[in-house]
């Protein structure tokens, strides 16, 4: 297991572990959310690309546009 | 001052506005862009408050969907527009507050002109695309942005001020949804619109009264968890808009 800070708060979670696979676990669909991955906004198309590691930082916020 | 005083007087109290911070108000001018879940209470504070001059843009009319959250109208009012609906009440509400209704839809070739008249805009619409528009034309004119937005039971918060070369809404959003993501399809809560919509006035006001503001930050929050979470919001170097 590793431990990643995900919005705000540390979890453990798998080794070997992608985005896409982190956001899938979590029944989040990844076409309505952003990811900051370490600081940076992660390209959508590259979120399966991404393993994380331990202690890594990942932000998940979901598009709220609404009005 | 020569308006009712009375009325502010539970205000004139507070340290941070006082006689001063009043006058302020009533000199401002704020601009709510979109009159409907978030803009109907938005517009309502900034009314209460006493903020003298209050634009409003929405070129849609009332329809019965609206009324689980837009305050402003009332089921006769079904079919009218409600720019002007939302002005002939909001006038009634505050005689002191001087608004100017904009029927027509935000683009980028009008936006730039009616943003210019304003110290401060309240970005309450309801679709992306609007959103990175009004963020665009606020960076490009120079005007103060209040971003809020919600979707089923969550908000955000962020507030832009492209003088201090802050990090704008298309640094939290650079790659745009690949669906336009909405109320529509999601749904909403009148009471969640409620509580951003009326942060995104205390926004404008404290913007006006320089008190701190939500800068290079964004607030987060959750009505099924009860949870309000602020977190930095880095500019990026490679931001269309702000870099
Ligand atoms: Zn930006």
């Amino acid at each position: 297991m590793i431990t990643v800070k995900i919005n705000g708060q540390n979890k453990e979670i798998k080794d070997n572990t992608t985005v896409a696979d982190f956001l899938k676990d979590n029944n989040i669909n990844p076409i309505e959310v952003t990811v900051e991955y370490n600081f940076e906004i992660v390209n959508p198309e590259n979120i399966a690309d991404i393993t994380l590691t331990n202690h890594d930082t990942l932000e998940v916020l979901r598009f709220v546009g609404g009005g | 001052m020569q308006n009712n005083i009375e009325r502010y007087q539970r205000q004139l109290l507070l340290k941070h506005i006082g006689e001063g911070g009043q006058q302020k108000l009533f000199d401002a001018k704020i601009l709510v862009c979109g009159a409907g879940g978030l803009g109907s209470p938005a517009l309502t504070y900034l009314a209460a408050a006493g903020v003298g001059n209050i634009g409003l843009c929405d070129f849609d009319f009332v329809s019965p969907s609206n009324l689980n959250r837009q305050i402003l109208y009332t089921p006769e009012e079904i079919g009218d527009q409600k720019a002007y609906i939302a002005k002939s009440k909001l006038e009634k509400f505050n005689p002191d507050v001087k608004i100017t209704a904009y029927s027509e839809k935000l683009t980028e070739d009008n936006a730039g002109d009616i943003f210019k008249n304003y110290d401060v805009v309240i970005d309450a619409v309801d679709n992306f695309s609007s959103r990175y528009l009004t963020n665009a034309a606020a960076y490009k004119n120079s005007v103060p942005l209040v971003c809020g937005a919600v979707c089923e039971f969550e908000g955000i918060l962020t507030t832009i001020v492209p003088e201090e070369n802050t990090s704008c809404f298309q640094c939290i959003y650079p790659f745009k949804p690949s669906i336009e993501l909405t109320s529509k399809i999601f749904g909403i809560l009148g009471a969640i619109a409620g509580t951003i919509g009326c942060m995104q006035a205390l926004e404008a006001i404290k913007l006006i009264l320089g008190l701190h503001c939500l800068k290079n930050k964004v607030l987060i929050f959750n009505g099924i968890e009860n949870t309000y979470r602020v977190r930095d919001v880095l500019k990026k170097n490679t931001c269309e808009v702000c870099r």
